[in-house]
């Protein structure tokens, strides 16, 4: 029936165009929900690709995660802010060299009627010290992510080790830093944030920033190229130059460029 | 006139025996007459001499290649009455469209040849049938009570075609309760009750003097 | 609330490239899967319908209950399979589009099989006899009861494109959410949803659903259509 072989060619055809748009170069980087949503990537990315010609595709997930997906070989780039998680993939073998990109800092965000009281102190172990023994609620991202492997430093440095099924008070979403600051700002409770994803976020409710400055909660962000030599089809030398250009004077003047209100959100400080 | 032997036919059904043959022989004359009382097993009968009903120890000795039954209420195809003989090109290949015309006309069908064949009154998707059976080239047909729900003048009509074809050389099996209509078409009847071909003879001897019990019985009881 | 409602419905109306993108790739994939879903499912749907062969009821078994499984299960299942540590991984296509169709078929055609298969399962006991006594060999028997059926197949169909239109799991975990290149409606919907700004994954929904409306109007019209021309 000449019906169903035009329906037959159909498929065919629709799914070839599907794949014309492969044509231009391109790199997967595995990245972290926080970038992500600080809308960092949407600023960078289409300047990168029209100095390089190649197209950056960007996946993201917690920071485990993203390394994971490194691991797997299913990204030829990773970029994330976790020192102790990122250092593990380089002996590992998963990568051959670490370079630092950018840092930002994390901020503690709570209700305005702060009931742990933790705005007087600038001190982020302080802070913490004072909602766990106010018990009052705290949101944290359970989820491997940078922004998660910090919180817990910072409770294992105060000797408290929070477990969300004892404590009533800790809440463990298991999700990105956005859906996890919508269940803070719909309870209404404290959590740890980084301030790109911070400044990006819309739905603040009455969340307020309560302790920031403190030296422990500076952020750096470092970006690796995953070993060519455990998997033969990593882009690599598409994959090195955007890590030189991130790096290099155009690059770290670009990300010292992205502002949302007047605000910068990440500082450059590569190591030339 | 040929000969169809059946041996070795059980039927069962929510453990009813509906047919049992052992061995018997049904002489197939121009137009024969399958009666019986409901649920004596006619239906199943022609079914079973059709191949619509198949099972490993049967035996069935059947001289006639190109045979067809044609349904009580045969449900059409969702398409035009052209296109549901048209079907018939899958397996008739050397079918023409010009013999599909032909025989529509024939069977005074040609007013209707592109309607929807699901919306046809009973007696015209019975002449439908009939006509498609007739064009797959069928040398014997098997007609389960093909007037059974018509009106008379529907009736008359397929009665009519039937009697027509019988005239080409086209042999008839049909099952019937209608003694009037058996009278009017049939040479031969086969009498079937309990499941079991109880006796075989032509019409007038078989209405007039009937051998068996049952028969007597099925007689009186429908006069 | 009704402040971000009317927010996104104005923004609805002046969409701007990016959010066409979005939908143009939701409907890329999704149609596809559909697609796939219908040339594998509806002939298989027929057979389990009308042939009986040792092992049909397992298999019946089987696509019903593929047929509901969550989709993030077959997320999972087709990123382990499309990941470069994976069996196929040599294809490269896991974060693309080709991998979402992928996923999303194996939404559709256990759907569209095990709905196909009950329609015309009903349909058989009525052809089953006309058909056998035209002597119709297999294929031929389910050419015919799948036309005959059609219009019902029409819903099969329509709830087929229903299930990977609107879900997220699948998609999300195989395609990665990639800016311009895998973000569909349901995923920009999560991400919108997650970076605060509810307005924008309202439009995205209102949309979503008026794709979903339009689908199941067709559908209604189809039903009504074929009613009156067939009885």
């Amino acid at each position: 029936m000449r019906w169903l072989r035009a329906f037959i060619n159909g498929i065919f055809i629709t799914i070839a165009l599907t794949q014309i748009s492969l044509a231009q170069k391109n790199i997967i980087v595995s990245s972290t929900t926080s970038t992500e949503q600080s809308g960092l990537f949407n600023y960078l990315l289409p300047i990168y690709e029209k100095t390089s010609g190649i197209q950056v595709k960007v996946i993201a997930v917690g920071t485990g995660q993203a390394l994971d997906i490194g691991r797997r070989g299913d990204a030829d780039v990773v970029f994330v802010h976790d020192r102790v998680a990122e250092e593990k993939f380089l002996t590992e073998g998963f990568s051959r060299k670490r370079y630092e990109v950018m840092y930002n800092d994390f901020i503690l965000i709570g209700p305005e009627n702060d009931p742990a009281k933790i705005a007087v102190t600038n001190s982020v172990q302080k802070a913490f010290e004072l909602i766990a023994h106010t018990k009052s609620n705290f949101v944290s991202r359970g989820d491997k992510s940078g922004t998660n492997a910090a919180e817990l430093r910072y409770w294992k440095d105060v000797n408290i080790e929070p477990n969300s099924q004892r404590d009533t008070w800790y809440k463990e979403t298991g999700s990105g830093m956005g859906a996890s600051l919508n269940t803070a700002s719909a309870m209404g409770a404290y959590i740890l944030t980084d301030r790109g994803t911070w400044i990006a976020f819309k739905n603040r409710g009455n969340l307020k920033i309560l302790v920031q400055g403190d030296p422990k909660l500076f952020n750096q962000y470092g970006v690796m190229l995953v070993n060519p030599d455990k998997y033969s089809h990593i882009k690599k030398e598409e994959g090195q130059s955007f890590i030189n250009w991130l790096i290099s004077p155009n690059g770290q003047k670009t990300i010292a460029g992205y502002q949302i209100n007047g605000e910068q959100l990440f500082f450059p400080n590569a190591k030339p | 006139m040929a000969d169809i032997t059946l041996t070795n036919i059980q039927i069962v059904h929510n453990h009813r025996a509906i047919l049992n043959i052992s061995n018997k022989k049904i002489q197939c004359q121009s137009i024969t007459g399958v009666i019986g009382a409901n649920g004596s097993g006619k239906s199943t009968l022609l079914k079973v001499i059709a191949g619509l009903i198949h099972q490993s120890n049967f035996e069935l000795l059947n001289p006639y290649k190109d045979l067809v039954m044609v349904l009580h209420q045969t449900p059409m195809i969702k398409m035009s009455v052209y296109q549901n003989l048209r079907l018939l090109k899958d397996v008739c290949p050397q079918l023409t469209n010009d013999r599909i015309e032909q025989v529509i006309k024939e069977f005074h069908l040609d007013h209707l040849i592109n309607q929807p064949a699901t919306k046809l009154s009973a007696g015209e998707k019975q002449r439908l049938a009939l006509a498609r059976a007739y064009l797959m080239g069928a040398k014997l047909l098997l007609l389960d009570e093909p007037t059974a729900s018509l009106d008379p003048a529907s009736t008359l009509l397929i009665e009519s075609k039937i009697l027509e074809l019988a005239k080409t050389g086209i042999h008839f099996l049909m099952a019937s309760h209608d003694f009037a209509q058996v009278k009017r078409l049939c040479h031969d009847v086969v009498f079937i009750a309990d499941g079991q071909i109880q006796e075989q003879s032509s019409t007038n001897l078989f209405f007039s003097s009937p051998q068996t019990t049952a028969a007597k019985n099925f007689i009186a009881l429908h006069l | 609330m009704w402040e971000t409602i009317h927010q996104a419905c104005l923004a609805v109306i002046y969409l701007d490239s990016d959010v066409w993108q979005i939908v143009f790739t939701s409907l890329k994939v999704s149609i596809t899967a559909l697609m796939v879903g219908t040339i594998l499912g509806l002939p298989f749907g027929a057979i389990l319908a009308i042939a009986h062969f040792p092992g049909r009821d397992v298999l019946i078994t089987l696509i019903n209950t593929l047929m509901n499984v969550p989709t993030v299960i077959i997320g999972v299942l087709v990123y382990l399979l499309l990941s470069r540590s994976g069996p196929l991984g040599y294809l490269g296509i896991l974060f693309t589009v080709p991998g979402m169709i992928i996923a999303q078929s194996l939404l559709t055609t256990p759907l569209i099989a095990a709905i196909s298969r009950q329609i015309i399962s009903d349909a058989w006991q009525i052809h089953r006899e006309p058909f056998l006594s035209l002597r119709l060999k297999l294929f031929q028997q389910i050419k015919w009861i799948l036309w005959d059926c059609r219009f019902s197949l029409i819903i099969a169909l329509l709830a087929g494109f229903g299930r990977a239109i609107s879900e997220v799991g699948a998609v999300m975990i195989v395609g990665g959410n990639i800016a311009h290149h895998t973000r569909t409606m349901t995923t920009a919907i999560t991400l919108e949803t997650n970076k605060g700004d509810l307005s924008l994954a309202l439009s995205l929904g209102i949309v979503l659903i008026l794709v979903v409306l339009m689908v199941n109007l067709f559908a209604f019209l189809t039903k009504k259509m074929s009613e009156q021309k067939y009885g």
